[in-house]
């Protein structure tokens, strides 16, 4: 049971908060010989694999290090470009690191904000008036669950498909926020949320709810 | 454990006396900085106005309120929210007859518990913070109204008297894709 | 106008028996409020931190009269110590409806009391964001203590601080301190 992470946007679809519980981190090593038996290609200032999945390395995956050091866009340390490297076989054997990206916060919020706009369609698809919208989206990894208060303000879940009582959870957040966000004298409405009580605060409660879950199961 | 509402932390409360005084104190120090009471009356509004569009959440929060639907579900939400910040039970009366006006009367409150008004400060609406939260926050759940006080037991009236009435349904504001 | 309504004035109505409550959430937007207030007349922190004290000092003079009245018979406490200690147990058990925490008195100098409470009710809900150093809220509190002790003619100056959760440092007037010797040796 895992709890992935928490959105939360403002009633104008900003992001206003934003945190991550459990990450899961998917890095695979393998050395290679020359040639390099798997496809790379660039995209978006990454060197990303294209095709050839093998060993847990699949496509989609990004390029992370080469040798152990870390690459920086499409260059290696020394600034020397990768796909250069990679094809001189005077390199070889050679050892790659693949994983898959992590998000920025400028992708978060492009997300959230995309998210925002779905979840208005999805309420205006609806044949009956007053529709709660969605309130959860399943997929194989993963499920995400919302809630949008009257006053417009979203709240977002993303966690194992299996996790229970998120129900819960979401207006367990929607407290912590109306507590200590809403009665620090030093938030403003509608702006980034950075106080220091309710990310502990949160913390504790998503981890009691972890335990929980577990011990119930 | 699922249950939504009433939790033991939410039931948390604190003496009358340290919520009255310190408004008593916030009073008397506009009344210091402004000098003129209706300057003050409208500080007090904005002031409640601030907690309004704040406190609405906390109650939300709490409560699992759905939507009002009409003015009479309106009022019985504002008053079930005095009992639940201040421990008072307002009367909801008085309503006109195209229902979107009515009374709260309070025949108890304990933000003027200690206070007598010197004769200097009769046009100062002591109690004006209670107009700008109920203001600001209907306007959060996108509904405007406006709000006053007709009587006022601190100027030797029988009761203190508050009228709320209704103006419009914000609809620009409705959260998108409600209708 | 008004004046001619019969009018009953506070003092035909019985003293509060201080067992209403109101929710602490409410109170804690006021106090936000009132902290926000404060902040948008002021430019530094111990400006604000002296706004917050001057405002708790009005609600301590007030509760000084109230618990004077309904717990001590009307009579005032006269030596340091108890003083201190009234202020530890009753005031802060009617206030915020727990004794705080600690008493102590400072060892380098006899002028010097701690109180010391491990998190502050005023402090429930507030971070303090890091462009306010060492700003803490609880001096509001702490001008509550100072409220008391001057209008008990305690002569002190009171001051909160980030120290063991929140540690309000008194600092007594040399006066009373004489004083108080002179009362023991009686």
């Amino acid at each position: 049971m895992a709890i992935y992470s928490i959105y939360i946007l403002s009633k104008s679809g900003g992001l206003i908060y934003q945190y991550d519980h459990t990450s899961i981190k998917v890095e695979v090593e393998k050395t290679f010989s020359y040639p390099l038996d798997i496809q790379l290609t660039e995209k978006n200032k990454r060197i990303v694999v294209a095709y050839g999945q093998k060993d847990g390395i699949n496509i989609g995956h990004i390029l992370l290090a080469v040798n152990g050091s870390q690459l920086n866009g499409t260059s290696l340390g020394d600034g020397q470009e990768v796909t250069a490297f990679l094809a001189n076989e005077s390199n070889y054997p050679v050892n790659l690191k693949f994983g898959r990206p992590k998000l920025s916060t400028n992708d978060k919020m492009f997300l959230a904000s995309g998210f925002y706009s779905f979840y208005l369609i999805a309420r205006q698809l609806s044949p009956v008036l007053a529709s709660s919208g969605i309130e959860f989206l399943e997929a194989d990894t993963f499920k995400l669950h919302g809630f949008q208060t009257l006053t417009g303000i979203q709240f977002l879940i993303v966690t194992e498909p299996n996790q229970m009582n998120v129900e819960h959870l979401l207006r367990r957040v929607y407290e912590l926020y109306a507590d200590f966000a809403l009665k620090n004298p030093f938030y403003s409405l509608e702006m980034p949320i950075r106080c220091e009580k309710f990310e502990s605060n949160l913390r504790l409660v998503l981890e009691q709810q972890e335990e929980s879950s577990v011990n119930t199961a | 454990m699922a249950r939504p509402g009433v939790r033991a932390t939410d039931a948390k409360k604190i003496n009358s006396e340290l919520f009255t005084l310190t408004y008593g104190a916030l009073v008397s120090q506009l009344l210091k900085d402004y000098e003129n009471a209706e300057d003050v009356n409208r500080q007090l509004d904005r002031m409640g106005y601030n907690i309004g569009v704040r406190i609405i959440e906390d109650f939300l929060a709490r409560t699992s309120t759905a939507r009002c639907t009409d003015m009479r579900d309106t009022a019985e939400k504002i008053q079930s929210a005095f009992k639940m910040y201040l421990g008072v039970n307002p009367t909801v009366t008085s309503w006109s007859s195209a229902s979107d006006e009515f009374s709260l009367l309070f025949d108890q409150n304990p933000m003027t518990e200690f206070v007598e008004l010197p004769e200097s400060c009769l046009s100062l609406k002591y109690c004006n913070l209670f107009c700008g939260i109920i203001r600001g926050a209907c306007e959060m759940v996108q509904l405007e109204v406006t709000s006053w006080f007709v009587q006022d037991s601190l100027k030797g009236d029988p009761t203190t008297e508050l009228r709320v009435k209704f103006v419009k349904k914000l609809e620009d504001a409705m959260p998108a894709g409600e209708d | 106008m008004s004046s001619l309504k019969l009018k009953t004035t506070i003092l035909d109505r019985s003293i509060s028996k201080g067992k209403n409550e109101v929710s602490l959430n409410g109170f804690a937007l006021l106090f936000s409020e009132i902290v926000q207030y404060c902040q948008n007349r002021v430019s530094t922190v111990p400006e604000l931190q002296a706004k917050l004290s001057e405002f708790g000092q009005q609600v301590g003079i007030r509760m000084l009269d109230l618990l004077i009245v309904r717990e001590k018979n009307g009579k005032r406490e006269i030596k340091l110590l108890q003083i201190l200690i009234f202020i530890k147990s009753t005031v802060w058990k009617s206030l915020f409806g727990k004794e705080a925490d600690k008493l102590e008195h400072a060892n380098d100098d006899d002028h010097t009391y701690y109180l010391i409470e491990k998190e502050s009710l005023v402090n429930k809900f507030i971070s303090v964001p890091k462009d306010k150093g060492n700003l803490n809220c609880a001096a509001f509190s702490a001008g509550i203590i100072e409220g008391i002790l001057n209008t008990s003619n305690f002569p002190a100056k009171v001051t909160a601080h980030w120290h063991k959760g929140t540690t309000y440092m008194i600092k007594f007037d040399e006066s009373v301190i004489l004083r108080d010797k002179q009362l023991e040796g009686r």
